[in-house]
């Protein structure tokens, strides 16, 4: 097994810069996510370091060895692909062998090799079948087969779970972490749902234009996120953004651009006067009693039951505010009511267009 | 009362329709079984009362066109052959890789499947000339590449572009080298196409007349089409053996068309359309 | 440029790419220089094409042309997209008759030149005999030896070959049209004719455009219909251009006034293969 390390990466293609400089390290053993909307350079990356695309700047290397112009074959890696990429003219059992024969593998060990990640993942009786004959869950599976036969130091993934049906997904998302704990490879899995970068995570990589925007554990995205885009991206329904400044003229408050006012917490007194954006996440925010201490006012303008909890969408602080609540609702639409953020999770960040976190 | 207006409408031009389309083959095809006499009546004799074959006799055994077959034949798969081997590889270069003057490279093929064939005759009959190859099967053959190297190029480069790109990433990271992904991918997966371009090159070949009737002129080497054409130019036609000899000549292109219809229609529309 | 940057892909086209210059753009600048050039290889500048060009039968040579082409493609257009209308419509045995009408396409093109000089023979052609049988004419005509008919009648043979062509590209045209789309207008109220000129005409235009310029090259090409069945006569009354170049250099050995022949053509034909490319190019695009 090895660490994979990427040291002020750069692609360019032509006059377009892909990837800025990118520093990152992925532990040994460790999962490491990519995500990030599309066009942000997580495919890209991923496949720099498959090999399948040169680079043009910076350096990679896998288990301590610079692997910039080796050639994919020898940098000891398996990759998964979004749509699978099994090939359609062979059996399964051929679509797992490749790799081995091509490397000149003995047939015998071959065929255990291919017995062994079959039994693994369930594959045995689909082994004679063309992928044609296969769902879309089993083709996923023997996708994952056909890495894990040669036992490489490094898996990659590229949206594998993209093509699959919600539920599908789900159980899948189980089985790869399953996989993982079992095979414990060092693996770099890209996604665009940040649902799947959340759940299968031992950290999270959260990438924009080509930059990396923050490193950390799912955990610690979610709770200190380092800006207002990792803050907007990580979480659903999305966090609250809340633009306006913190008076500390007197009282510790938080005045929305239409004049609404949050308290916040006294620590705040060094950010005052200048404009800030107040962020809190959906679940943070309740509906109260008109008389609470702190409360402040909303007209409701969406509500949405997902069965578990409610989501109502009120305006409120010159904008549209998601709030998520345990217990049913009867509130109708264009009714006030009043809302109350917790004291102790806003988050600030710059009005800039970085919106970098300010320190709380 | 709306709808057998409808049928009517409709049946009638289908049926105009179906009788020109088919009409000349069937008159072909029933003048080649009519005897000497029924061939020349006033008014003419629809159906040959009894069929003969007679004129295929003729043709088969008394004529150089057994020989004009074996000749075409050589001709039509040799071109068809080494067309598809140099295209193979061009395609699937035109299909996966940029590089610099790939379009214009690309355009240069699309102007050579374009050009008519009287452009260029008059050199290239001193350049075959000049290397022997006059009334050679090697000066045909390599001047038919004219015809099907450019369309097997184009047909194939839209085949393999229809490979999704992930297949041959995955054959990559596999270990295979560029060479082994396309004979041991990409290749198999463009069958359809390989034989889409091998009809088209066989048929664009069989049919050929202009290069035929400029560079193969001696007797042991011209090719059906050609001496087709001869059997009419001279004096006295002996249609009934001109017609037989169409229906062999059509024999082997109907033989391919049924075997294969569909794939024959996609491969002249892809072949028509891309140029 | 060391020989590791060059993209593999190069490699690849790279056999066939100097094939085809071989083949093609050696020729081609070969034709060009033997047509400022005279049969001993000295420079005679544009005497070639002067002569070529003053010959009393150019003019006739290229009305002709011009009239096979314009008929021919006309005619194609016509029936073809006709045929392609018609068997889009659901009807009892249409597959049979889709590829029923494919047969003139895939009959080679001698086959047909000697099928239909043998359907148009003066004395036992059917042809005759059934214009005659309706009363459409009173006597046999000579299609192919009367001066007045022959381009009519080669015109014919083109058409009925090409026209296949036509009706499928056609229908594959159609057949990319949304059924709703005809829903819709027939929601409306729309007849069938309105159907046709408001819904499928401008849904076709663009294949249009691209194979009536492909039609144009190929007619222009048309060396084997009309030289199997006339060669060029009666009285170079069914002479084109291209049988002239063939004529020219095969028959009379004047190899550099043909190439000065070969120029002209191809300078002519150019200008509708750029034409076809820059369609071509931005159909590509969409």
């Amino acid at each position: 097994m090895a660490q994979v390390a990427l040291n002020k990466l750069v692609k360019r293609y032509g006059a377009y810069q892909a990837l800025h400089e990118v520093d990152m390290t992925v532990e040994n053993g460790e999962f490491v996510v990519l995500v990030g909307p599309s066009g942000c350079g997580k495919s890209t990356l991923l496949r720099t370091i498959a090999g399948l695309e040169e680079i043009s700047g910076g350096t990679i290397s896998i288990g301590g060895r610079v692997v910039n112009t080796i050639r994919p074959k020898e940098r000891d890696i398996a990759m998964v692909f979004q749509s699978y990429a099994l090939y359609p003219h062979k059996t399964v059992r051929k679509n797992m062998s490749f790799a081995l024969k091509l490397a000149g593998v003995a047939q015998p060990e071959i065929d255990k090799a291919v017995e062994r990640a079959a039994a693994i993942l369930g594959l045995e009786p689909l082994l004679d079948r063309k992928p044609k004959q296969l769902s879309g869950g089993q083709r996923q599976r023997v996708a994952m087969g056909r890495a894990i036969v040669r036992n490489p130091q490094v898996f990659l993934f590229d949206e594998p779970l993209s093509n699959l049906d919600a539920k599908l997904r789900v159980q899948m998302r189980a089985e790869i972490r399953e996989l993982h704990q079992r095979l414990g490879a060092t693996t770099v899995y890209v996604t665009h749902d940040q649902i799947e970068a959340m759940t299968m995570a031992d950290k999270i990589v959260v990438m924009r234009d080509g930059h990396i925007e923050q490193i950390g554990h799912p955990l610690e995205l979610y709770d200190r996120p380092a800006n207002r885009f990792v803050a907007g991206f990580i979480g659903s329904p999305a966090m609250n953004f809340i633009e306006g400044q913190v008076d500390a003229s007197g009282t510790d408050r938080f005045i929305a651009s239409d004049g609404t006012a949050i308290p916040v917490s006294a620590r705040l007194g060094i950010l005052k006067r200048s404009p800030a954006v107040l962020a809190i996440r959906p679940e943070d925010l309740s509906i109260v009693e008109e008389n609470t201490p702190g409360a402040f006012p909303g007209m409701v303008s969406v509500v949405e039951t997902t069965g578990p909890e409610t989501i109502v969408i009120a305006n409120s602080c010159g904008t549209r505010l998601s709030v998520v609540i345990k217990e049913r609702s009867r509130l109708k639409l264009g009714e006030k009511v009043w809302l109350s953020a917790d004291v102790s999770k806003l988050h600030f960040f710059e009005a800039s267009k970085d919106g970098r976190r300010l320190a709380a | 009362m709306k709808d057998s207006r409808r049928t009517l409408l409709i049946s009638l031009p289908v049926a105009i329709l179906v009788i020109v389309a088919v009409f000349p083959f069937l008159w072909m095809a029933v003048s080649a079984f009519k005897p000497l006499s029924q061939l020349y009546t006033i008014p003419p004799q629809w159906l040959p009362d009894p069929p003969t074959l007679a004129n295929f006799k003729n043709v088969l055994f008394e004529s150089n066109i057994p020989r004009y077959f074996v000749n075409s034949l050589i001709i039509s798969i040799g071109s068809t052959f080494l067309a598809l081997v140099f295209a193979v590889f061009a395609a699937y270069g035109f299909a996966r890789f940029d590089f610099r003057g790939r379009s214009a490279a690309l355009a240069f093929v699309l102007i050579g499947q374009l050009l008519p064939t009287a452009t260029v005759i008059v050199p290239l009959y001193i350049v075959l000339n000049y290397l022997g190859l006059i009334n050679t099967y090697l000066g045909l053959i390599l001047v038919y590449l004219i015809l099907t190297l450019p369309l097997s190029v184009w047909m194939l480069t839209g085949y393999f572009r229809g490979i999704p790109k992930e297949l041959e990433d995955a054959a990559i990271i596999d270990g295979a080298s560029q060479l082994g992904v396309l004979f041991r991918i990409s290749l198999p997966l463009v069958t359809p196409g390989i034989i889409a371009v091998t009809l088209y090159s066989f048929v664009a070949t069989w049919n050929e007349f202009v290069f035929a009737l400029s560079f193969a002129t001696e007797k042991e080497m011209k090719t059906l089409p050609i001496g087709l054409a001869e059997f009419s130019t001279e004096f006295d036609t002996d249609w009934g053996a001109v017609m037989a000899a169409s229906f062999v000549m059509t024999l082997p292109i109907a033989l391919i068309f049924l075997v294969m219809q569909r794939m024959f229609v996609s491969g002249l529309m892809s072949g028509a359309t891309k140029g | 440029m060391t020989l590791r940057n060059i993209s593999p892909g190069v490699w690849f086209i790279l056999p066939t790419m100097l094939l085809l210059a071989a083949l093609i753009v050696y020729p081609m600048l070969s034709t060009a220089e033997l047509s400022v050039t005279d049969a001993n290889g000295a420079f005679s500048g544009m005497r070639n094409f002067n002569v070529a060009i003053s010959a009393p039968s150019t003019r006739l040579i290229l009305f002709n042309t011009a009239y096979y082409v314009i008929g021919s493609v006309v005619f194609q257009l016509l029936l073809g997209i006709l045929a392609g209308i018609l068997l889009n419509q659901h009807f009892a045995g249409r597959s049979l008759v889709r590829s029923l009408m494919l047969i003139p396409w895939v009959v080679p093109g001698i086959v047909a030149a000697m099928t239909w000089a043998w359907m148009f023979h003066t004395d036992y052609g059917i042809i005759n005999y059934m214009l005659m049988q309706v009363g459409i004419i009173s006597e046999p005509i000579g299609w192919l030896t009367n001066p007045n008919t022959v381009m009519p009648a080669l015109i014919a043979v083109n058409a009925w070959k090409m026209f296949p062509f036509v009706a499928v590209m056609v229908l594959a045209g159609l057949q990319s049209v949304p059924e709703e789309l005809y829903e819709a207008v027939r929601v409306d109220g729309a007849s069938f004719w309105h159907e046709i000129w408001h819904i499928m005409l401008p849904q076709l235009r663009p294949v249009l455009v691209s194979i009536t310029l492909l039609l144009t090259i190929w007619a222009l090409d048309g060396i084997t219909i009309i030289y199997s069945i006339t060669g060029g006569g009666p009285a170079n009354r069914s002479m084109i251009f291209p049988i002239q170049i063939y004529v020219q250099a095969f028959e009379y050995f004047e190899f550099n006034r043909a190439a000065a022949l070969s120029v002209l053509y191809f300078l002519f034909i150019s200008v509708i293969i750029v034409l076809y490319m820059r369609v071509f190019a931005a159909q590509e695009k969409d």
